[in-house]
């Protein structure tokens, strides 16, 4: 078979129509990780009783699966006991059909919080000690240190980090084909079912992927330029105090 | 006033403060002086549990705080009856001025923002920054910096403003206008406990002189005491190297 970008278009045109599905597959997770990731991180920084040791056992364990492996067996971890009790509950099937995508954001949500921790406490460290003994002199609480001084400084300096752990959950998302959510990967291989034109249909997702991988760079670069220019100081000043 | 009783401080195996006793009466401007590596620093940070000591008894105003087992809410009240001007002035960075010299009397004292506002532009009119307010710290010089510092203390009105080193981070030209600054809020009347190497502010301004070695306190009196009659051994060593050419017959 001779290469025919005809085939290309048509595998892209269908595959577009799964962009919202790999956003949702990259988004929510992104969004869950900053959240728990940061929660994660403030609780290792500060030696929380329980969850940091936790998090100190857990974290390592996670980071060295491939996301690929962690789907897997997130699948079967969550369908197993959800197969029961719909049979139970007797749900319908249209809930067993439509949970495939689900147990992907769940799986990948998951990953994201482990790898955004990282990400946050990495940029927790750029803050210096000495502005949480300045927010404790004023008589300030650890949570108000954190929230008013300390958070503040600390979200200019992960934004970058976080555009690229966005792209990799991005790109990361195309592995849910295996467990048969369709995305942006699977909807442009569904014409190749078809038409057996798999080279076309891969180029076709890679065109997407490349896509929208450089419109989230071009976005996070916008916004970390904003971030310099209104927030004097954080990273630029701690450096300048080291020079001092 | 202030008084530390019988203060004990190890970091590991490496014991830095060997029982201090010492009290600070309500006005006082009080010096601590000595070597590097002598506890001054660590002392001054016990005094609001930025560190805390092993063992011994802080009693400030009609709060009495046992070192050994101080609750968070013991510490809480600590701080808020103090204030601390540091060596590398760890002003907010996400913060202008007026906003650093805000925060802790609005997230701190829960008080009204107006009021808030009103008392952090005298805090900084009386630092000589009146027309600084909007400044972020990358804005400013050191020594503006460590004055907005020191605004942010006195804002507070606490019982004792604590210095640490306040002008060892600055160059030369700079350590000037800090200590101008320092000298004008001593003649408020503030309480202050003040670690520095700078001897002629030292005699200037102190009331009271401290001179602690290896943990201890080895000698205290008026300046003048201190520096032109030193009865330890170890206190003329120190100030000979300090001050060579100092003549002690006066």
């Amino acid at each position: 078979m001779v290469f025919d970008f005809h085939y290309v278009i048509t595998s892209f045109i269908t595959a577009v129509h799964y962009i919202p599905v790999t956003l949702a597959l990259s988004l929510i997770p992104l969004f869950i990780g900053i959240v728990f990731g940061t929660l994660i991180a403030v609780c290792r920084k500060f030696r929380i009783r329980f969850i940091a040791p936790l998090a100190d056992i857990i974290i390592p364990v996670v980071k060295g699966i491939p996301l690929v492996l962690h789907l897997f067996i997130m699948n079967f971890l969550i369908l197993k006991p959800f197969d029961l009790l719909a049979q139970y509950y007797a749900w319908a099937d249209v809930i067993r059909f439509m949970d495939k995508v689900y147990i992907a954001i769940i799986a990948i949500s998951i990953y994201a919080v482990i790898i955004i921790s990282e990400t946050m406490r990495s940029a927790l460290m750029s803050v210096s000690e000495g502005q949480y003994e300045a927010c404790y002199s004023v008589g300030l609480t650890r949570w108000q240190a954190l929230r008013r001084v300390v958070l503040p400084q600390v979200f200019p300096v992960a934004i970058p980090v976080l555009g690229n752990n966005l792209i990799g959950l991005i790109k990361g998302s195309s592995v849910v084909y295996l467990i048969t959510v369709v995305d942006v990967m699977n909807g442009a291989l569904t014409t190749a079912q078809i038409n057996y034109r798999f080279l076309e249909a891969y180029i076709a997702a890679a065109l997407i992927y490349w896509g929208i991988c450089l419109l989230t760079e071009r976005l996070f670069a916008v916004w970390e330029n904003h971030m310099k220019k209104y927030q004097l100081g954080s990273a630029k000043n701690n450096l300048r105090q080291e020079v001092l | 006033m202030i008084e530390l009783k019988n203060v004990h401080k190890a970091f590991g195996k490496n014991t830095v403060l060997k029982g201090i006793n010492l009290k600070v009466n309500k006005g006082e401007v009080v010096v601590i002086l000595g070597p590097s590596g002598s506890g001054k620093t660590t002392l001054l940070r016990c005094i609001n549990f930025l560190e805390s000591a092993d063992d011994g008894e802080l009693i400030i105003g009609d709060t009495k705080v046992d070192f050994k087992n101080a609750t968070s809410k013991e510490i809480l009240a600590v701080r808020r009856r103090t204030a601390m001007v540091f060596q590398n002035y760890n002003l907010f960075n996400n913060m202008n001025a007026i906003e650093n010299v805000m925060e802790g009397l609005v997230t701190g004292r829960k008080m009204p923002i107006g009021r808030a506002r009103e008392i952090a532009k005298q805090a900084l009119d009386k630092v000589g920054l009146k027309d600084k307010y909007e400044a972020y710290p990358l804005q400013l010089s050191g020594g503006q910096q460590q004055r907005v510092g020191i605004a942010r203390a006195i804002a507070l009105n606490p019982d004792v403003i604590l210095f640490d080193e306040p002008t060892s981070a600055l160059d030369p030209e700079l350590v000037g206008e800090v200590l101008s600054v320092m000298q004008a809020v001593a003649k408020e009347g503030i309480t202050m406990i003040v670690v520095t190497h700078e001897m002629s502010f030292a005699m200037d301004i102190a009331q009271h002189i401290i001179f602690m070695a290896d943990g201890n306190i080895v000698e205290e009196g008026s300046p003048k005491d201190i520096f032109t009659n030193p009865k330890e051994k170890r206190t003329k060593q120190f100030l000979e190297r300090i001050l060579p050419r100092w003549n002690y017959s006066i």
